[in-house]
């Protein structure tokens, strides 16, 4: 058996780990699965062959450095003169891309993959200085068997500091952005760009995003991918508030608080118009004793019948002479002549007429040899067309629209046109 | 700051690409391949095979080989070589299972996959090929991490 002899591989990295097997060999540029000989530690390696542009440069401090779970940490680099290589934490699990070829994703699977990479993207786009990974694809995320999805290959991702001639490499053919192509620099816009193509092929296995976007998700995905960046959400954070936005639940749970809202707002009139029927109907107290009694006379209510609110909008007349209340015109006036005959000495209770300004549809108000001094109480009754306190006291204030009132000793006369 | 470039110097970029883009092309070929499970179905049929057999013969716990046979369960990359080595497939049909399996290809370059390859070749039973392995300071088939692909 002749064994290959993996010399072209640095041999601090053959003396530190074996290699496993080979995850994909581009023209320049391969990926190797190594584990680590003294634990057993899966770790993966990306080797850049002395013809590609990326041999020269040496990993950044930056792309060293991210330390944000879930995406694999930097471990080591190392260099010979055919190939640098760059070790990289293994994630385990299938990439979207495998994972694609057995199981369809639905929306909600799609919103949440997207939602965990807005939070990575969002790590990284926030270092100092701020790195772009320029190469979202189905083959750089892989869904950890928790259900994780993970950013992985940070081959040409790009800090800050340097020029996109540096890293140069154009990505995956349908998920980069026009500007990757050289029209202008990229930056967290061309991430946003490639993430939204990434959550089309998973709802649709195609890279070109169609316009009719129906669902909220496909109108996230749309504002993603607009050929010019400013069109696009301006950072990841805005793209991760538009996913959350676009759940289902999220709008199945507003549908719902805008139909809590209605119901109690029903539930809330229902009970005021309850409480309102409610007072209606609520035996009404009279402070006059004597006004009560007209009440009951022209009601025809016996003495202890309950008399509500409602009844009383049925009063329009009220009779009482001195300390009696009668039913109605024709047992009210001989009442009056017997007064005059006896004297006018006699005297009611009523001391003012504030008890009838809940009887709103009174036509007739006669109300005689009371101790009464006001009658403003009456200016509020639109139906009223008589009335008469012969012998109350004094009226201090006499409502425009009483047509005569007159009494035998000292009431005032107020003659007024009716309103 | 957008740098003038040469249009035919874009179609080129645009072109070149499409090379670099291993992702489609083996999507393509996966759209026409079958899958794993059925993969592995007809080449037990193929040689006259019971699964029970195959198992026997790629040393695979026996529980674990039946969950594999109906698709109970997703194997790992080295239980698709220990199944290659126990149904005695060729070189080719071991990368097309391993490709159904959406598992890298054997790769020569490497020492590991070297003599798994040559075993494969050479249609020697899966115990030799474990020897070969210890032999030249090798993980043994199924000898890898939990979480291994």
């Amino acid at each position: 058996m002749d064994l290959p002899d993996e010399t072209e591989y640095p041999s601090e990295l053959t003396q530190r780990c074996e290699l496993l097997e080979c995850f994909s060999e581009k023209e320049n540029v391969r990926t190797l699965l190594a584990s680590n000989r003294d634990n057993g530690e899966l770790c993966v390696v990306k080797c850049y062959l002395r013809e590609s542009p990326l041999f020269d440069r040496s990993e950044p401090e930056a792309l060293r450095t991210i330390d944000a779970a879930p995406m694999p940490s930097f471990l080591e680099e190392y260099r010979n003169e055919q190939m640098r290589c760059v070790l990289r934490e293994y994630v385990p699990g299938e990439t979207l891309s495998q994972l694609a070829k057995d199981q369809t994703f639905t929306e909600e699977e799609v919103i949440r993959i997207g939602l965990q990479l807005c939070d990575q993207l969002h790590a990284l786009h926030s270092m100092t200085p701020p790195v772009i990974h320029r190469d979202i694809n189905p083959q750089n995320v892989v869904l950890r068997p928790d259900g994780t999805a993970v950013l992985i290959d940070f081959g040409i991702s790009r800090v800050r500091t340097e020029k996109d001639a540096d890293t140069v490499a154009f990505g995956t053919q349908g998920f980069s952005p026009p500007e990757q192509y050289g029209f202008s620099q990229t930056d967290a816009r061309s991430d946003i760009y490639s993430l939204g193509i990434l959550l089309n092929w998973l709802l649709h296995r195609e890279t070109k995003v169609t316009q009719n976007s129906r669902s909220a998700l496909e109108k996230v995905i749309t504002r993603c991918v607009f050929f010019d960046p400013d069109k696009r959400f301006d950072n990841v954070e805005q793209v991760r508030r538009a996913l959350l936005a676009a759940r289902p639940e999220a709008r199945k749970k507003r549908k719902r608080l805008r139909i809590a809202a209605a119901c109690l707002l029903l539930a809330l009139l229902s009970c005021g118009m309850w409480f309102f029927a409610r007072a209606h109907r609520r035996p009404v107290t009279f402070p006059q004793p004597l006004i009560e009694q007209a009440v009951r006379a022209n009601l025809g209510l016996s003495d202890t019948a309950p008399i509500t609110k409602d009844m009383l909008g049925q009063v329009r007349t009220l009779y009482i002479v001195a300390d009696a209340a009668y039913p109605d015109a024709d047992s009210f006036y001989p009442a009056i002549n017997r007064w005059y005959a006896e004297g006018r000495s006699a005297r009611g209770s009523v001391t003012d007429l504030s008890d009838l300004a809940a009887m709103p549809n009174l036509e007739q108000v006669c109300i005689v040899a009371q101790e009464l001094t006001d009658i403003s109480a009456l200016e509020n009754h639109p139906k009223l067309n008589k009335v008469e306190f012969t012998t109350s006291r004094t009226f201090p204030c006499c409502p425009a629209w009483i047509i005569s009132v007159w009494s035998a000793s000292t009431t005032i006369l107020c003659e007024t046109s009716r309103r | 700051m957008a740098v003038r470039v040469n249009t035919n110097t874009l179609m080129k970029r645009l072109f070149k690409a499409a090379d670099l883009d291993t992702y489609l092309e083996g999507n393509e070929s996966n759209l026409h391949s079958p899958d794993f499970y059925t993969l592995l179905k007809q080449a037990c049929e193929k040689r006259n095979m019971l699964p029970a057999q195959v198992i026997e013969r790629s040393q695979i716990e026996r529980t674990y080989g039946h969950q594999l046979f109906n698709g109970t369960r997703r194997p790992s990359r080295d239980k698709v070589l220990q199944l290659a080595l126990g149904l005695g497939l060729s070189v080719d049909e071991t990368q097309r299972l391993l490709r159904a399996a959406g598992k890298s290809p054997l790769y020569p370059r490497l020492k590991r996959d070297a003599v798994i390859l040559y075993g494969i070749g050479k249609k020697l039973p899966i115990l030799t090929v474990q020897e070969n392995l210890t032999k030249y300071g090798l993980t043994l088939l199924g000898g890898l991490k939990n979480g291994s692909p």
